[in-house]
């Protein structure tokens, strides 16, 4: 090779060299700072462990209230146990962004959160002379079990006189559903809080691969979104469905159908913004996009804030179906807002699939 | 010159033909993909092609793997490669939610097959005599432009702001293997997806330049060996990085398998590779002149469909009116959701989700494609008409490109249950975002 044209491609290959190391140094400036680990780390200790020990918390004073009003049937005990019921009721719709991993390997919707119950078949039970947790939890149907037959039991309008009167029947019913509900929201929180909590923060020999875990925390809120947008207010309203149907919302006498909606949104923005002093998926997002971030955060803000005032009025939510359905409307247009940015925006710039095919892709 | 590279081309094609006919088995895809779902989205022209009912679904995949084996050991190889073709192709008319660009390749490449000579060694059609072991110059050539068109179509598409500026959509995906060991945890950076992307797309562009050059070939190939194995397992992408490594051997000199044998059987003591019988007079005949005249037609026809997309107004990766059988391979991070509003024009409206009418891939590919968008909602129309109700279905269609806002892909207010299915450009489609 010419010494001359040598000479020249060396002093290319050094400007070229020069150049490479300038534009890694410029993009490795540029490199996120927080890691998908962190965040599923920090949702796991911050918030997720959290809200399930509340949830289980909350299940096992409920269960305690149920053998206080069993044992002491007055109006006084009643209010009590109504109060503990809606509590727990309350923390469970709140982790209802988080039904992954241990509460889908127990079925604990089944055992928890069932809807529509079966009323005829609930009256049936009572008529057995004894009714056990193990009976519940064995033998009864999804529909005789969880926080909706209890609320049926718990918020009927002759509950004082039926356990006064000594109908046995009833007030251990009453206890099984919520021994049984404690039981199932305890062992939930228990993996959480140790063995699964410990794979999905990304430690031990078991853990869970970070993108797997990401994924599982946009799945949910997808469908939850999904399933309260369009399988409940949507078919209730006649807006997803031809004829409206407002039977699909599960809701009871307790009227707790607005707050289980305020609380589900609640559990996806703990699971977007993360605790206040810790990690969420907006931390991920604001890294890659932060007008995405900007807009998952107010499409939040505006759910909360549209099914709040839907409270407004003291109507529970099959009421308000049927006396004011534009604003049950407005909720579910604010709660399909959020819904549009998790399956378009997140779900892109977090490289989650929502669905679970197989099948190859090359375009 | 010498017909070797061409046979193992031929049964490399054959092979790997053979595992993507497999892999349909094991998945179950066959069932998933063609017979199970209630509808299914025609391309224009071919609505007459439909799924066959089970099991002849499962039989007419049989065939294929059947026909596989008849062009890796060259039995009838001619009629092995056209029925292939044929069948292959059939059934990738079925759905369009089907399409891949690898399965287009395959069906290429099969047709190309069948107007090429290619059954002149390492077949059982030679030992019948039909072989001479040479083969005309220029269906090795034919074999090499149809792969450069693969990646320079290919490559040429990365040329665009969202791959060169925002490193979009690998700084997307990359991110999805963290996990993997050593390099996982570099995935994550954003210099990474950088560099992949302007690797990826230089890649694409000149490989071909490299492979035909005959002092940077060897070098080339283990680069283009390292490249594939590397996006096969990064994406799910199934044997298209087999496919593409195992075609561009095609690129080495005509006689090397020959010459490798040679080697081979040297070092071992057996006797050497047999020279190829003396060149026949080749290409004389009409058949050959019209084998001739398919394979440019083939290769013609390739240089004018990744195109077409310039016909159409506004970018391809948003309006996807040109975006198939245009070699754009993992090119866009795009997603979607799409509810129609369905009104009785008596002031009732109510929403339809297409995962009622659609299988869940369907259902998933439809939300990004404006005329999966359209097609479904005349599955709705049709629906509501077999019922005796006059419908109008307007879509609300929110798309997602590369990381953008997601926008509106559809204009809301026009009733697709009035509008036509064609190729004609697509008025109802919004423009992109910031384009």
């Amino acid at each position: 090779m010419p010494t001359r044209f040598r000479s020249h491609s060396g002093r290319v290959t050094s400007l070229l060299a020069t150049l490479l190391v300038g534009a890694a140094l410029v993009l490795a400036a540029c490199s996120n700072d927080v890691t998908r680990r962190d965040v599923t780390a920090s949702l796991t200790e911050l918030v997720i462990v959290p809200s399930y020990e509340a949830a289980a918390d909350s299940a096992e004073a409920l269960s305690t209230e149920i053998r206080i009003l069993v044992s002491d049937p007055t109006s006084a005990r009643l209010e009590e146990a109504q109060a503990a019921w809606r509590e727990a009721r309350s923390d469970w719709s709140r982790v209802q962004a988080y039904t992954f991993g241990p509460v889908m390997e127990i079925r604990i919707s089944s055992l928890v959160d069932w809807w529509p119950i079966d009323e005829a078949k609930i009256e049936r039970a009572l008529t057995r002379p004894t009714i056990s947790a193990e009976d519940v939890r064995e033998t009864f149907a999804a529909d005789q079990r969880g926080f909706s037959a209890l609320e049926h039991l718990l918020f009927s309008d002759n509950v004082l006189g039926r356990l006064a009167s000594g109908d046995d029947a009833y007030g251990q019913y009453l206890t099984a559903l919520a021994d049984v509900i404690a039981d199932a929201i305890r062992q939930a929180s228990d993996e959480w809080s140790g063995a699964y909590g410990e794979a999905f923060s990304g430690s031990g020999d078991l853990a869970i691969s970070e993108n797997l875990a990401i994924a599982d925390l946009v799945r949910v809120p997808v469908f939850l979104t999904e399933t309260i947008g369009d399988m409940q207010l949507g078919v209730a309203l006649g807006i997803t469905k031809a004829e409206a149907d407002p039977t699909v919302i599960p809701e009871g006498h307790a009227g707790v159908g607005i707050d289980d909606l305020e609380q589900n949104v609640r559990g996806i923005q703990d699971t977007y913004l993360g605790s206040s002093d810790g990690l969420g998926l907006s931390d991920l997002i604001a890294q890659l996009s932060e007008g995405t971030d900007q807009r998952m955060r107010d499409a939040l803000s505006h759910a909360i804030d549209t099914i709040a005032a839907l409270k407004s009025g003291g109507q529970s939510l099959n009421e308000l179906v049927e006396t004011d359905p534009d604003a049950v409307a407005q909720a579910r247009d604010a709660i399909k807002a959020v819904q549009v940015i998790l399956t378009t925006e997140i779900v892109s710039l977090l490289g989650v699939t929502i669905g679970f095919s197989d099948n190859d892709g090359d375009s | 010159m010498d017909g070797s590279s061409v046979a193992v081309f031929r049964i490399a094609f054959g092979v790997v033909a053979l595992v993507a006919i497999v892999r349909f088995f094991a998945h179950g895809w066959i069932d998933q993909l063609y017979v199970d779902p209630l509808h299914h989205f025609s391309y224009v022209g071919f609505e007459w092609v439909r799924a066959w009912p089970a099991p002849w679904m499962q039989l007419h995949f049989g065939g294929l793997g059947l026909l596989c084996l008849g062009i890796i050991f060259g039995w009838h190889t001619r009629a092995c490669l056209i029925l292939f073709a044929l069948g292959f192709t059939y059934i990738e008319l079925i759905d369009k939610t089907t399409y891949l660009n690898h399965y287009y390749f395959i069906s290429l490449a099969a047709l190309l097959l069948a107007f090429i000579p290619h059954d002149r060694r390492w077949s059982l059609d030679a030992r019948r005599g039909q072989g001479s072991g040479w083969t005309p110059a220029w269906t090795v050539w034919a074999l090499r432009v149809q792969i450069a068109l693969v990646y320079c179509f290919a490559g040429f598409a990365k040329l665009n702001h969202d791959w060169i500026v925002n490193a979009a959509p690998l700084k997307f995906w990359l991110p999805q293997h963290t996990h993997l060991p050593v390099v996982g945890p570099l995935l994550d950076e954003i210099w990474v997806a950088y560099a992949f992307s302007w690797a990826g797309a230089a890649f694409d562009v000149t490989i071909v330049a490299w492979m035909l050059w005959g002092r940077s070939r060897p070098l080339a190939f283990v680069v283009l060996v390292v490249f594939h194995l590397i996006t096969g397992q990064l994406f799910i992408i199934g044997v298209f990085p087999y496919m593409m490594i195992a075609a561009s051997l095609i690129f080495f000199s005509p006689d090397w398998p020959r010459r490798l044998l040679a080697r081979f059987r040297s070092r071992s003591g057996s006797a050497g590779a047999r020279s190829p019988d003396p060149p026949r007079a080749v290409g004389s005949s009409w058949l050959a002149r019209i084998a001739v005249l398919m394979a440019l037609a083939i290769l013609a026809i390739q240089l004018i469909v990744p195109v077409r997309h310039y016909f159409y107004p506004g970018p391809v990766q948003w309006n996807e009116e040109g975006y198939r059988f245009s070699w754009r391979v993992l090119l866009t991070e795009k997603v979607g959701h799409v509810e129609y509003r369905v009104s009785d024009g008596q002031g009732r409206m109510w929403i339809e989700r297409p995962a009622d009418y659609l299988s869940p891939l369907q259902a998933e590919r439809m939300t990004t494609q404006p005329d999966l968008i359209l097609a479904t909602a005349h599955i709705i129309r049709d629906r509501y008409a077999e019922q005796g109700h006059h419908v109008e279905v307007r879509a609300d269609a929110h798309v997602s490109l590369n990381g953008r806002p997601a926008q509106r892909l559809v204009d809301p207010a026009v009733d697709l249950a009035a509008e036509s299915q064609g190729v004609a450009a697509k008025s109802w489609l919004l423009p992109p975002p910031d384009w």
